[in-house]
């Protein structure tokens, strides 16, 4: 898929799950450094030079966490997580888990749901169990 | 530990040397310090965006470097440089002297 800048930073940033301060700060790095590709390369190929998007913000994931490693246990279990499933019924995903959304605003669709907002035919809402 | 995860936590412990050590000789901005270390490890390296930033988030966040923005001439957008701290070159004088320590050791069990 070919991508141009903006384009490129939406993807990264949809796959980096983290507070929002450090969001806005990756997507300024990264947007000046993709500047800086296009500057010294005229032919500056993003997916080639930068990698995919999802494998970048994967790496971002991986090497983010250690950054929070003394966060206290109450934060450490908001980090986000979702889990869908393979099979569907009436288009819903069977089951369907997402939480840890900044500001607790995940949301999760499926028959079985499970997030900080659920929609489905059972529901979980992580942040107020009934 | 896979072959694969154990090159991957020795790479990031290393790369906050090399990162320092880069910012003890000048001040570069991001895509410098990638092209920098790539080139001066011969590519064996091989640091990405996705590595890097959160490398230099904590060192900022823990005053070892700092940035700052500065705009060239001819070119339009400002660029963030970093540059290494007083506790900075402390906190690289020590690593350098903890890594020449730990690989002297391990080299002496390797080739015994």
């Amino acid at each position: 898929m070919k991508y141009d800048k903006e384009s490129y930073l939406k993807e990264v940033l949809k796959g980096i799950h983290t507070d929002r301060k450090t969001k806005k700060r990756i997507k300024e790095d990264l947007g000046i450094r993709i500047d800086d590709g296009y500057k010294e390369d005229p032919f500056f190929d993003l997916v080639i030079e930068m990698g995919e998007p999802s494998l970048v913000a994967e790496d971002f994931m991986e090497n983010l966490d250690v950054i929070y490693p003394d966060l206290p246990f109450v934060i450490q279990q908001m980090v986000p997580y979702e889990y869908r499933s393979k099979a569907n019924i009436f288009g819903l995903p069977l089951v369907h888990i997402h939480t840890g959304g900044a500001k607790n605003n995940s949301v999760a669709k499926g028959v079985l749901a499970i997030g900080d907002i659920a929609i489905g035919f059972r529901r979980w809402i992580e942040s107020n169990v009934a | 530990m896979k072959q694969e995860n154990f090159k991957k936590q020795f790479k990031k412990g290393l790369l906050e040397l090399g990162i320092l050590k880069l910012l003890t000789e000048s001040d570069h901005y991001g895509y410098s310090i990638i092209k920098e270390i790539n080139t001066r490890s011969n590519n064996t390296l091989d640091l990405r965006d996705g590595t890097l930033y959160p490398i230099l988030y904590r060192l900022e966040d823990q005053k070892i470097i700092e940035s700052y923005w500065e705009t060239q001439e001819g070119r339009g957008k400002p660029r963030k440089y970093y540059k290494i701290t007083e506790i900075g070159k402390e906190r690289y004088v020590n690593m350098l002297e903890d890594f020449n320590l730990v690989t002297g050791g391990i080299n002496s069990i390797i080739n015994q």
